[in-house]
């Protein structure tokens, strides 16, 4: 019995027609977990999920409500209460919170089930699921466990392609669900920022923090927008805007609708597998009445994006992380005075990587640096945000190959290459999506050497109806959906 | 030499609301530790700030009472510096956009007017409280995430004097507007004063006076510094910068510490708080506020008063009282045994919208057309809020209280009908004279005075 592979819509109708029930699904979940081998997960609900599946099993499966008795699985980076939480980071292990995120109380509001807590390279600062206090999380597929399934959403990424969970929830910064999405033939999504409220996701950098999550296809991914979307009083910039009735506008008549390229992200593609399988997808589109057109921004702006962004996130990641000094939670440390206290806490429980990232945070705010580093990078921010705005209002929506390359191997480390002179421009140019707050989403295009690729598209403001309905005409053109590593 | 002294303050103060500026937690002092503590007031990751629009109504008075360009778009940055009490680790404080700017205050000093130019008033909040003990410290989450608002004054003031009229203006102005208590010996209002000599026309070192508790003391430590450091210039020495408090006792400024590395805040915008708008209804709600002088009453204790003082609806309250004449010990009882619950328990948000009918009940109490008990009642009713005084009123027919000679026949009647339980309570069942006592309620409709009821009716009973 197999049915955590399918897509939302299929486990729905296998429990309206009580060819399963809610305990069914939880028990294969767990089975699933206790053989993964990808490291995945941080807490898993053992007893919990059944305690939850065994009180919805009694009851009449609720026919409009398709999430209903479904395990899904949550980056650990979520505040969920009474449920450890620590964000993969050794300084937070133990850590209980008192209070559920948003998006989580939401989800059990419509009686879906979490399964597990999944892992993030350490508080969602990476982009190789390999930075967590667990190590190394694994791309199922690639079964020699070599490559990297990408993150910093490595955990919920791999525990949706691994067919353990329908989908999965995760924080997309600069690309840390659509990127991993590219490499798992996953659908990954993050709306416009605002549209999803963030109370309860562990701040790393709230100019640029999203919810996002993963999917096995464009339907099931409109499915989860109308249930999470919507104005939350706890977060403040949440959008008033109205929530939309995602699936029904997704599959209205529209004109053929206008895409652009981008040649300079493109062209700094190299994989001929990859750059074949998006001009051949590009000639079916057009085929369908779709009007290409394609831009360049110049090759100095594409080839700041990466930097805009790391200096942004970092400077405000420094102050974000500032709260976890080891005294209201957290792990505790002896010490004679606060400040002694501080640096063992700090220095002892944070990975180099992520002090990293402080010391340039930090740095880039100083007074005597701040206008050359953080002001320039919001500067920079605004130019390309303006670059972005002009395309996307001639246009209905950006679209590009999401990764460069199928899934690296571990130790390519992406962060040491992308800031010499010939770093990547189509590694990194993803964080445009957030630097602008536009809504964005990766779904699969295609295989080389049985791994998986991906491509993006990206849109206007608040124009998710639009971007969904387009991602599911190229979901029809590929044939890639419901996707799952067996 | 031509000598002049500098002066320039910094005003906390802490603002009356029933919430603290971010967190919804209540901002009530004198608890006990660590009770009034909400997610974010210690960090927990994910917990965010929402902005508490009554710090916002108690900042646009201050600013208009103090003549201030108003910034309509507030924002917040972040003030970033790692201390055991900063929970966050930054403080949100308006550092590149403050809510005000540009103001002034005539002060009137020496039978003249002076005006004291203001540069800027921002809105921040407040840290944990630490307690020292031996060879610990603890900390108290109550106050985190308090809100404040700090004045900032152009270098204005020349002496000990105009400070102190200046810093007890503030304070008036703030108490009056319902802002703050403006108390500098509790802390609800905290000044820092930095002090220089220019001589010759040329500016000195400034030394920051801190920890001064009472407005005298702000007067009598800013001369004593000028003194100071009129000394070490003559005898031909340097000020240096640093931080000085006052000692009461010796009448002189006492060594704090340095002040010559600046601390880098690293400054930057949050953006965690969407940036509020303030549009013209919320300036004319801010404004057209009355303001409420401070209620005292011989006939209450003076805890009371304090307490009736500290919340801002029931000295509200209390001043509608004095409006309409029934500010009296009766009605004050009333209102501190019934009302005074209802707030502690539910805040003030009904209360306001039935205001009108229970200034109407209270007065009919107080002009004894309904007694005590027939006040609750109602009371009770107004507080479910669904229907209009005068409904109720109709419904409860307690329009006239019944006659004596009525009630008396009214108890007779009772007395015949149930003989059973008045035999009952002749065999010493106590239950009994509930019960009868039950029934002349019911046939009176509750509009009788209960003790006299009860009394008749145990002389009657006597009799039998």
């Amino acid at each position: 019995m197999d049915y955590l592979s399918k897509n939302i819509y299929q486990i729905h109708e296998a429990l309206v027609n009580k060819e399963v029930t809610p305990l069914d699904l939880v028990i294969e979940a767990l089975e699933k977990i206790k053989k993964d081998t990808n490291n995945a997960f941080e807490y898993i609900y053992e007893k919990e999920a059944i305690e939850i599946a065994e009180v919805l099993s009694k009851e009449e499966v609720e026919i409009d409500n398709p999430l209903w008795g479904i395990p899904f699985a949550i980056k650990d980076n979520f505040s969920t209460k009474d449920i450890p939480t620590c964000a993969s980071s050794k300084l937070l292990e133990g850590y209980i919170p008192p209070f559920d995120s948003e998006v989580y109380t939401r989800l059990l509001n419509k009686k879906a089930i979490p399964i597990a807590k999944t892992t993030l390279d350490e508080l969602a600062m990476g982009g190789t699921g390999s930075s967590g206090h667990k190590g190394k999380t694994f791309n199922p597929w690639d079964e020699t466990k070599t490559r990297m399934i990408g993150g910093s959403s490595c955990g919920s990424a791999a525990s949706c392609a691994a067919g353990i969970v329908p989908y999965s929830i995760g924080s997309d910064t600069g690309d840390s669900v659509r990127k991993p999405a590219s490499y798992s033939a996953l659908v990954g999504f993050k709306p416009t920022w605002g549209r999803i409220s963030r109370y309860g996701l562990f701040t790393f950098s709230a100019s640029l923090d999203h919810v996002a999550y993963f999917t096995r296809n464009v339907k099931d991914s409109a499915l989860l927008l109308s249930v999470l979307s919507g104005r939350d009083d706890k977060d403040t910039t949440s959008s008033t805007l109205e929530v939309e009735n995602y699936l029904s506008k997704m599959d209205e008549k529209h004109k053929p609708y206008k895409l652009a390229v981008i040649k300079d992200i493109y062209d700094d593609v190299s994989d001929k597998n990859i750059k074949s399988a998006f001009d051949k997808m590009i000639n079916d589109l057009k085929e369908k009445g779709y009007k290409i057109n394609t831009f360049s921004i110049g090759f100095d702006l594409a080839k700041i994006i990466y930097s805009t962004y790391y200096i942004i996130s970092s400077a405000e990641a420094t102050s974000n992380n500032a709260n976890l000094d080891g005294i209201k939670f957290g792990v505790n440390k002896d010490a004679d005075t606060y400040e002694e206290m501080l640096f063992k806490v700090r220095s002892e429980g944070f990975s180099d990587r992520i002090k990293r990232r402080f010391v340039i945070g930090s740095l880039s705010l100083l007074e005597e640096n701040q206008q050359e580093i953080y002001l320039r990078a919001l500067r920079a921010r605004r130019l390309i945000v303006d670059t972005f705005n002009k395309i996307l209002e001639d246009n209905d929506a950006i679209i590009l190959p999401a990764s460069p390359t199928v899934a690296p191997l571990f130790g390519d480390d992406i962060p040491k290459k992308s800031f010499n002179k010939d770093a990547s421009i189509a590694e990194n140019y993803l964080a445009f999506a957030n630097l602008g707050g536009y809504p964005s989403i990766t779904l699969p295009l295609g295989f080389e050497n049985e791994l998986p690729f991906g491509v993006n598209i990206t849109s206007h403001h608040f124009t998710e109806s639009k971007l969904l309905s387009i991602a599911k005409e190229v979901e029809e053109v590929t044939k890639l959906k419901d996707l799952v590593h067996k | 030499m031509k000598c002049e002294a500098i002066i320039g303050l910094e005003i906390h103060l802490q603002l009356l609301s029933e919430s603290k500026l971010f967190s919804g937690a209540p901002a009530k002092y004198s608890k006990e530790p660590n009770t009034q503590v909400a997610v974010l007031d210690m960090a927990f990751p994910g917990s965010m700030p929402v902005l508490n629009k009554r710090c916002v109504i108690s900042a646009i008075r201050m600013v208009n009472a103090l003549h201030m360009e108003l910034d309509r778009l507030i924002r917040f940055d972040r003030k970033n510096y790692f201390y055991s009490d900063l929970a966050k680790g930054y403080q949100l404080t308006q550092f590149y956009h403050p809510i005000g700017k540009n103001g002034h205050l005539a002060i009137n000093v020496n039978d003249g007017i002076k005006i004291i130019r203001i540069n800027h008033l921002h809105i921040e909040e407040d840290a944990a409280k630490q307690i020292h003990l031996e060879n610990k410290t603890l900390l108290d989450f109550n106050r985190s995430g308090m809100g404040l608002i700090e004045i900032v004054t152009d270098p204005d003031i020349r002496n000990g004097k105009e400070a102190r009229v200046f810093l007890e203006d503030i304070r008036d102005i703030a108490v009056s507007l319902d802002v703050s208590n403006g108390r500098l010996q509790e802390g609800s209002m905290r000044v820092d004063v930095n002090v220089s000599l220019k001589v010759d026309g040329v500016n000195g070192e400034i030394v920051e006076l801190k920890n001064l508790n009472g407005f005298k003391n702000v007067e009598k430590a800013i001369n004593s510094e000028i003194n100071r450091q009129k000394e070490i210039i003559i005898n031909g020495k340097k000020v240096e910068p640093e931080t000085r408090r006052y000692d009461e006792n010796k009448n002189t400024t006492v060594f704090m510490r340095k002040k010559n590395t600046k601390i880098d805040y690293r400054y930057f915008a949050d953006a965690t708080i969407a940036p509020v708008r303030i549009s013209d209804e919320l300036i004319k709600e801010a404004l057209n506020y009355q303001p409420v002088h401070r209620i005292d009453f011989d006939f209450l204790t003076k805890e009371t008063i304090d307490e009736i003082n500290h919340s801002s609806y029931l000295k509200h309250l209390f001043s509608k009282l004095e409006e309409k004449n029934i500010a009296t010990l009766k009605v004050a009882n009333f209102v501190l045994t019934r009302v005074r619950n209802e707030i502690k328990r539910d805040g003030s948000d009904l209360l306001i919208k039935i205001e009108d009918d229970l200034l109407s009940l209270l007065t009919m109490y107080e002009d004894d057309k309904l007694s005590y008990k027939q006040t609750s009642i109602i009371y009770q009713q107004l507080m479910k809020n669904s229907q209009p005084l005068n409904e109720i009123l109709e419904e409860y027919n307690f329009t006239n209280e019944v006659e004596e000679d009525e009630l008396s026949a009214i108890i007779d009647e009772t007395l015949i009908q149930y003989i059973d339980a008045v035999n009952d309570y002749k065999n010493g069942k106590d239950k009994a004279l509930n019960f009868l006592l039950g029934q002349i309620y019911k046939r009176t409709k509750n509009n009788i005075d209960s003790i006299k009821a009860k009394e008749l009716l145990l002389n009657k009973l006597e009799e039998k």
